[in-house]
């Protein structure tokens, strides 16, 4: 009874191995430069709307507003490229949950132009992921075909697309 | 005892032609339609004669072709998992029906509940006041006729001179240091003793049942865990097992068991929670300091196995969301152990110190028939002799490959509640370990693939969990699109405080404490922020607030 | 052996003395009871990295909440007797003051002459749960007002052990000063020894009087938020909890006083006896956490129930004892 079990924080913490056993904890988040290609899952499917994407000319920015997080670990498990992770830095408080010195995570990826209108289309790491990955499910006899008309398709934007379409000769009932 | 055969052939032959429609899903819920008139008489037969219990009234709108009201009946201790809805079609224009209350008093705060969320009336109801909106609002709640000189039913709190204490009022709340969360006990005070009190709840309303019917199943998985801080793997639960009825699909044994797991931890935790919380209310500070010293260590089993003490985000439609590692399940054996003698080791300190018993003997006593009468569950009922389980009457997840007795007491006062808490503790315990071996012993997918909700076989389930402090209810009525249509929580704390006003007649203010805490309220999940509205101002600020406050002292 | 100064500056230090063993005790009690429920406390040696925000040490801690408070503002409810709510702390701390100055601390008492010590020491201290009965029944608050009347229930409850073996003391050592009590136990053995049954019943009378579990009945902030002094805020309730500090370390004084011949051991010089005096108050004082730490607290008529038989039949016998002795004393010794 007379060991006392507190610790004396934040003087003291935890001792090492007892946090290192412990990296489940559903922390702050990092996002992994190389691997995240913006394409926004976890933002759509984030439980309370902490994660936001903007978009603007040269480039899309995912933020997240750690005092909005619940923690609950649904973007890192849905991200296709398991590019986010949660670290397990847990001492996150702040004054205010809004203004500019809250505390954010941003991840900032470029957008690709599109060669028709100049808008911004889609990050331009995301269209390569795309690109690699329905290569690698379609099946082999149309893989040519489809690797043609990925290179013509990535270059504009939806409504470009759309008005091109008959010229390019990618319509939808093109079966591949 | 009758069988569920005989129940329906009553009920076909009281109601005749009066029962429109028959239904039964494969979870063994049975629904008839039948005509307002007739729900009292069925309240009878089912309450009266069939032994059942009424658990909840929903009201569910269906926008043009009026109001459903559904009484909720669990039958359970005929064969597992049997309930029968009772609804009942109220039309848009004249939404009225006979209270069910006086036949069964446990489901007037329900009905009250409801007559708040729609435009439901239910008459000759004994107690129509509001439960979550203040007194003074106007009842039924009409907005253009909002009078806050009218006061109804409440008094503010007196000053209190020496001269006139004959029969003093005194506010246990809002903001009481007994009380963990907010709630109000109007009691009236002769000396010490109490002869009257009433209860006032809605200080943490959130609007949760709202919030469910705008978001998609995967995030009210979320949502419904934290409903409350203390069973947050029991919403969970029940939610997911009335999504998992909607959805036709069986999640598979390992998920089972590791979802019986997290749920029996959580029983554990919250239980030691409770001691502490019982003994600081009786004044011994080391109790609650030790018991709370035993309880981090199942928050350590928590964290090292899902990543956050409470809140553990495990379940999700399907299963769990990652499974048990070999190593994990080592340590958790060998924490149970040790933490399995420092309960025991509690259970000494409380059964043999003196000052103890004195003050929980014979204090808030609730026996059988009041029980019954009231609508009580968990260990509150069960402290009263009444063998009252969901696990075992209606079992969900790894239950029935479990071995384990349901712990009940005849003593009816705040020791029986004691005592049977702290012999949950050590079931629960053994649950654990029973399911930490299985888990060693077998492998398996952790989940299975959710079904598109267009695609669900039912359009509308209930799931039922018994939470560390009661029967757990959620009713979700589904329209095919990915987002509920109607949620319904009946939460174990609902049934229990309704209880308090009748326990704390009779005994002293020294006694009003722990006859509160011995029900274990969860005012969280009891409600689902106020907003002053002035109508000659509109909303009042904040800052208009602190100046009246500071008109009444110097 | 012992300075015998009548004078003001000697009051005065005795005043100042005494308030601080009062802080220390407090701090005692503090810690102990968190050691207790393995817990912390206030530390007594900061960890370093925060020695340059928080000092070495926070022996004095319950002296540095007092000036916390002494220097906030105090709100008076509007409809509570203003003069009446703030004289109440005043009567407290004047009758302390008083009594702090009539009790012998190791050896040391300016009104050493005064003979009848004992007795105006005894009503003096009557002026604490007075303050506090007044104090709350003005407050206009309802917890106040049950807080008063849980205050002057439990003072019937406790003062009839504590006045028996007080005088029982008185009794046996045929004087009604502390200073010749003390002298008397010196020529003899302590009183503790000789009449460990009165001992008894005014260590418990004092568990009672100081609010410590379990009996800190009027201030069981589960039940009846703070009790009289649930309206008292900022330099108010800095003067009550000054008056607390006073009152445990004038409730220990005369414990060691009466039972423990007040520290003094002949044979040793003047430094050392104040030592053994604050050892002594420091061993009492842990006792008191001990029985403080390992109960919950009794409901009002509990705890007059148990009043009346276990510390009462003790005085009762220690009264009887003391007869007897006196008796066998003089039949033996003398006779």
């Amino acid at each position: 009874m007379l060991k006392p079990v507190t610790v004396n924080y934040p003087a003291e913490r935890l001792p090492d191995e007892f946090t290192k056993t412990l990296e489940e904890i559903r922390g702050k988040h990092r996002f992994d430069e190389d691997k995240c290609v913006g394409c926004g899952a976890c933002s759509l499917v984030c439980s309370s709307g902490a994660i936001t994407v903007s978009d603007s000319q040269d480039q899309r920015v995912l933020k997240v507003e750690v005092a909005r997080c619940i923690f609950c670990g649904r973007c890192r498990d849905i991200c296709p490229e398991k590019g986010l992770e949660l670290t397990s830095e847990f001492e996150l408080s702040q004054t205010g949950s809004r203004g500019e010195d809250c505390v954010k995570v941003e991840q900032k990826i470029s957008m690709r132009r599109c060669e028709g209108c100049g808008r911004p289309t889609f990050p331009t790491k995301q269209i390569d992921s795309v690109k690699t990955r329905v290569l690698d499910k379609i099946d082999p006899s149309s893989k040519e075909t489809a690797s043609r008309d990925l290179e013509v398709y990535v270059k504009y934007c939806l409504d470009c697309r759309r008005t091109r379409s008959y010229a390019f000769n990618i319509h939808p009932r093109k079966s591949y | 005892m009758v069988s569920s055969e005989d129940m329906l052939a009553g009920l076909r032959e009281r109601l005749g032609p009066d029962l429109t429609s028959q239904s039964k899903d494969p979870e063994n819920t049975f629904t008839i339609n039948t005509r307002k008139e007739r729900v009292r008489e069925v309240a009878r037969y089912l309450i009266g004669e069939v032994q059942g219990r009424l658990i909840h009234v929903s009201v569910i709108d269906r926008g043009l072709d009026g109001y459903e009201v559904v009484y909720h009946y669990s039958l359970d201790h005929l064969e597992k998992n049997l309930h029968i809805n009772v609804k009942v079609l109220l039309p848009a224009d004249e939404p009225e029906v006979e209270s069910v209350s006086l036949e069964a008093p446990e489901s007037s705060w329900s009905e009250r509940e409801m007559m708040e969320f729609t435009p439901v009336r239910f008459i000759n109801h004994p107690d129509p006041r509001h439960l979550w909106l203040p007194h003074e609002w106007p009842n039924p709640v009409e907005s253009e006729k909002y009078n806050p000189v009218e006061r109804n039913g409440v008094l503010p709190p007196q000053a209190t001179y020496p001269k006139n204490s004959e029969a003093s009022l005194i506010p246990l709340g809002p903001y009481h240091p007994l009380l963990i969360e907010g709630a109000y006990f109007r009691v009236k005070f002769d000396g010490e003793e109490i002869t009257d009190a009433d209860v006032k709840l809605g200080w943490n309303h959130r609007g949760i049942m709202k919030l469910f019917e705008s978001r998609s199943y995967t995030r009210g998985v979320s949502l419904a865990e934290r409903v409350c801080g203390i069973c947050n793997v029991t919403h969970t639960t029940a939610y997911l097992n009335a999504v998992e009825s909607l959805s036709g699909i069986e999640i598979p044994d390992r998920a089972r068991y590791i979802r019986t797991l997290m749920a029996e931890l959580e029983r554990v935790h919250s239980h030691l929670l409770w001691l502490g919380v019982a003994g600081d209310l009786i004044g011994f500070k080391t109790l609650f300091m030790l018991s709370w010293k035993v309880r981090e260590q199942v928050l350590d089993v928590f964290e090292s196995v899902t990543g956050s003490r409470r809140a553990p985000a495990m379940n999700l439609i399907g299963g769990v969301r990652k499974d048990v590692s070999s190593e994990n399940i080592k340590k958790t054996e060998r924490r149970l152990g040790g933490m399995r003698r420092e309960v025991e080791r509690l259970i000494d300190i409380t059964y043999n110190h003196p000052v103890v018993r004195k003050r929980l003997q014979d204090i808030g006593r609730l026996d059988l028939a009041a029980a019954k009468n009231a609508g009580a569950v968990g260990p509150t009922a069960r402290a009263s002799g009444w063998k009252l389980d969901t696990r075992s009457s209606s079992p969900y997840a790894a239950y029935e490959y479990a071995t384990w007795d349901v712990v009940t007491d005849g003593g009816g006062d705040a020791w029986a509640r004691t005592i049977v808490r702290l012999k949950e503790i050590l079931v629960s315990i053994d649950i654990s370990t029973q399911c930490l071996e299985a888990l060693n012993h077998s492998g398996g997918p952790t989940s299975i693939e959710p079904v598109d909700p267009k695609d669900f076989k039912l359009s509308e389930a209930l799931g039922k969990a018994e939470a560390p402090r009661g029967e757990l209810v959620y009713y979700i009525v589904s329209d095919g699109t990915n987002i509920p249509h109607s949620v319904r929580i009946r939460t174990p704390s609902f049934r229990n405080n309704a209880l308090i006003p009748n326990l704390l007649k009779g005994h002293t203010l020294a006694d009003a404490p722990i006859i509160v805490g011995s029900i274990d309220p969860c005012y969280s999940c009891t409600d689902r922020t106020v907003i002053v509205q002035d109508s000659r101002r509109g909303t009042i600020w904040k800052t208009a607030l602190i100046d009246l406050a500071s008109v009444r002292s110097r | 052996m012992t300075p015998t100064v009548t004078s003001f500056e000697g009051a005065l230090l005795l005043l100042l003395v005494s308030f601080f063993l009062g802080v220390l005790y407090s701090y005692e009690v503090r810690k102990i009871s968190a050691r207790l429920q393995s817990r912390r406390g206030p530390w007594l040696l900061v960890p370093k990295s925060l020695r340059k925000t928080l000092g070495t040490t926070r022996l004095f801690q319950p002296l540095y909440d007092i000036i916390k408070l002494l220097y906030k503002q105090s709100i008076i409810p509007e409809t509570a007797r203003t003069r009446l709510f703030k004289t109440a702390p005043l009567i407290a701390l004047t009758c302390l003051g008083a009594a702090a100055i009539l009790t012998p601390l190791a050896g040391y008492s300016p009104f050493a002459s005064f003979e009848l010590s004992l007795v105006a020491v005894l009503y003096l201290l009557l002026g604490v749960p007075l303050a506090f009965v007044l104090g709350g029944a003005v407050s206009s608050s309802p917890w106040g007002v049950v807080g008063s009347q849980r205050e002057a229930e439990l003072v019937l409850a406790y003062e009839t052990p504590f006045v028996i073996g007080v005088f029982t003391v008185a009794v046996m050592a045929d004087t009604l000063s502390i200073q010749s009590i003390v002298a008397a136990q010196i020529s003899r053995y302590p009183y503790l020894l000789l009449n460990p049954f009165s001992a008894a019943a005014v260590f418990l009378a004092i568990v009672g009087k100081l609010h410590l579990k379990p009996f800190d009945i009027p201030e069981a902030e589960v039940e009846v938020v703070a009790g009289p002094m649930t309206e008292y805020s900022g330099r108010l309730l800095g003067l009550i909890e000054i008056g607390k500090v006073l009152f445990t370390s004038i409730s220990i004084s005369l414990f060691i006083d009466l039972f423990l011949a007040g520290g003094m051991i002949p044979e040793l010089g003047y430094p050392l006896v104040a030592l053994i005096f604050i050892l002594e108050g420091f061993l009492v004082v842990s006792l008191i956490t001990l029985v403080h730490t390992l109960n919950p607290r009794f409901r009002i008529d509990q705890a007059f129930r148990w009043y009346l038989k276990v510390p009462t039949l003790l005085s009762a016998l220690g009264l009887a004892w003391a007869y007897s002795l006196r008796y066998l004393h003089t039949a033996i010794l003398w006779g």
